[in-house]
């Protein structure tokens, strides 16, 4: 790539600001409700994206994208409410901080990390296009599989107060991802008899029952989300608050670069997405801190991890699809239907015909996320005050609004059913100390899990040992153990110390 | 821990956390019986997560059973789950819910919002006829501008929808 190529696409993004204004405005507001992510928004606005020049339809599609993941968070932090999988580690501090009527800093820290993580991700992925694109052709369907069953753990022992329960939750989860019928024979396995199964559970009514409904009934117990303390200190909020928030970030700089790095690495390897890079970020900056007992108390880094990850996931899955012609995730997957039919050749030809649509890609996710530094943050005081408002009036708003959202994907009622039952499974699961974030990622790698492991298998005849046959997939091996070993031996060893 | 999961024994009631691992175990099981005369290739990855699933609640059990011999708890339910009026309002939360959701396809997504919110209000306690009817109107008609105009979501049409489609 040429200084001279930068700089034209570069400017031919800034040149169509209007656009990218209007597609991120869009991008936030159906980030922020559950069931309407990108994927399906672009969908839904197809007909405009297959309708216009393709350079125009593409940083529209890609605008939308990078502030959906921003979008996410904001339900996350201030409800307990993901509006995205990706978003569902932030809840974990995010929420407490918004209880503790830092709402508005969490806000700042979350869009900060978003916009920062976000840019630093792109110019990465900018330069390092063909060295990134290789991570995907070097892992296979046996390190996927155990990079799937590695995410469940790091979930267990980050979210779960008890491992032992944090396990149960999330292969109970991975079970239900597996319900539906099989991918070669077509039989169907766990489904209660209902046809609406036969494709598996549905990720949207999974998430909103499991985060939303679940949440709108522990919501019921007290009149106002936020402590006695919370509410006095929201009601005092100023600009003040935004500021500090701000600042709280430029401090922790380089916190938001690594974390999104890590999303931009794991946002490469087709399939793996923003769920388990999120965690993984999390993860690793509470492994790092000096103060890891006070994750999940409300604490900036517990904030900044996972959505600086979340968005290095945007720059990451877009890139082995532009590379390789392998969509990263199911938004990129709907991209990849866009570029196709406007005869866009993917792989190496992209590059070679027309490099100013591929090098756009990134310069586009740059300029949206300057846009939205500029339009996003001042909203954070306003965003902020939703906390202060009664749970008498916010449980209907939620209950309706997220069923309607379990609603939209299928159009099946039995959706907003299935979103209830799981709502009231997550209840029980909130309130007995088992992680409803486990159950979630398990629903979500559950069909994953199952077309890679299967995959395996059939290329080595069945033999199980092949799991245990490749460098990459035993180093994994290893980390899993260790992560599941490791809280066991540490807490050990603190008593033994005390 | 809230104060009515430690009874006067001094024993802590973990019966409500029971319920997750005992509702996998049945789920395992169930699970096992409509995989169980299919092709190995259907059977393998669930066989594969319902096994592990099994090992863990079973360890959680016998975990559960030795504090249960040794005294430290009993299996009441306790009030993890919410005192007996909590738990009231979340069975009366799930019925209007119910209802909202079995009224949809007949309501259209505009109506039974605001009915929907408006029961939701009243069972809450709100009073004030302002109130009961402003909220309701303010989502209802939300919903409408951002899932139906904007977003051209496809929701239950009903009277609403077919009125504002005829006059617009």
């Amino acid at each position: 790539m040429t200084f001279e190529l930068l700089t034209d696409v570069l400017f031919l993004s800034a040149s169509q600001w209007w656009l990218i204004l209007l597609a991120t405005t869009i991008g936030i507001i159906v980030g922020a409700v559950p069931g309407f992510g990108a994927h399906n928004t672009i969908i839904i606005l197809l007909p405009f994206t297959l309708a216009v020049d393709i350079h125009i339809g593409l940083t529209f599609m890609v605008a939308l994208y990078v502030a959906t993941h921003m979008g996410g968070g904001i339900p996350a932090i201030l409800l307990n409410i993901p509006g995205t999988g990706g978003a569902a580690a932030t809840t974990l501090d995010g929420f407490p901080m918004s209880k503790k009527g830092q709402g508005q800093q969490a806000l700042v820290l979350s869009f900060m990390a978003s916009t920062i993580g976000g840019l630093v991700t792109a110019i990465a992925a900018l330069f390092t296009l063909p060295y990134l694109a290789r991570i995907a052709y070097s892992l296979h369907s046996v390190e996927m599989v155990i990079i799937m069953l590695f995410g469940i753990t790091l979930i267990a022992v980050i979210a779960a107060k008890d491992t032992l329960k944090g396990l149960i939750a999330g292969f109970l989860g991975l079970l239900i991802g597996a319900i539906g019928t099989d991918h070669i024979y077509s039989t169907p396995r766990g489904t209660f008899g209902f046809l609406e199964l036969y494709d598996g559970i549905p990720i949207v009514p999974a998430l909103i029952g499991l985060f939303a409904i679940s949440e709108a009934l522990v919501m019921i117990e007290t009149e106002s989300m936020l402590t006695e303390g919370g509410r006095a200190r929201m009601l005092k909020a100023t600009w003040a608050e935004t500021w500090e928030g701000v600042r709280m970030s430029i401090a922790r700089l380089w916190h938001i670069v690594w974390t999104g790095m890590i999303g931009l690495f794991i946002g490469a390897v087709p399939g793996a997405g923003a769920s388990i890079a999120s965690f993984v970020a999390y993860q690793q900056s509470r492994m790092y801190s000096k103060t890891p007992e006070l994750y999940g108390t409300g604490i900036p880094e517990g904030v900044i991890a996972p959505e600086s990850a979340n968005n290095g996931v945007g720059s990451g899955s877009l890139i082995p699809l532009l590379v390789i012609g392998i969509p990263g995730g199911s938004t990129a997957a709907v991209m990849m239907v866009v570029l196709h039919y406007h005869g866009v050749p993917l792989g190496q030809r992209l590059f070679v015909e027309d490099p100013g649509l591929a090098y756009g890609v990134f310069t586009t996710m740059i300029v949206s996320y300057i846009i939205m530094l500029f339009t996003i943050i001042p909203l954070t005081r306003y965003l902020s005050r939703v906390t202060l408002i009664s749970t008498m009036y916010l449980v209907p708003v939620i209950v309706c609004f997220t069923l309607v959202g379990a609603f939209a994907p299928r159009a099946y009622l039995f959706d907003m059913g299935l979103a209830m039952a799981f709502g009231i499974l997550g209840f029980i699961a909130r309130k007995t100390g088992y992680h409803v974030v486990g159950i979630l990622i398990g629903v979500i790698l559950g069909p994953m899990i199952e077309q890679y492991f299967l995959r395996a298998l059939r290329l080595s005849d069945g033999d199980l040992t092949v799991f245990f046959t490749s460098t990459i997939g035993n180093f994994l091996w290893a980390l899993l153990a260790i992560s599941l070993l490791a809280p066991f031996f540490i807490g050990r060893f603190r008593k033994a110390k005390a | 821990m809230k104060a009515g999961d430690k009874p006067e024994r001094g024993k802590a009631s973990i019966g409500a956390e029971l319920i997750i691992p005992v509702a996998g175990l049945l789920f395992a099981v169930y699970y096992l019986t409509s995989i169980w005369n299919i092709r190995w290739e259907a059977q393998v990855n669930g066989l594969f997560h319902s096994t592990i699933l099994l090992i863990l609640v079973a360890a959680f059990l016998i975990k559960t059973f030795g504090r249960l011999a040794r005294g430290e708890v009993d299996l009441r339910l306790g009030s993890k789950l919410g005192t007996p009026r909590l738990l009231w309002q979340r069975l009366g939360l799930i019925v209007i819910t119910s209802v909202f959701v079995l009224a949809l396809p007949w309501l259209g997504f505009t109506l039974s919002t605001f009915l929907f919110m408006v029961a939701t209000l009243a069972f809450f306690g709100i009073r004030s006829p302002m109130k009961l009817a402003g909220i309701p109107l303010c989502v209802a008609a939300g919903g409408y501008v951002l899932f139906i105009l904007a977003l051209n979501a496809r929701f239950p049409h009903g009277p609403i929808e077919d009125l504002l489609a005829a006059i617009f």
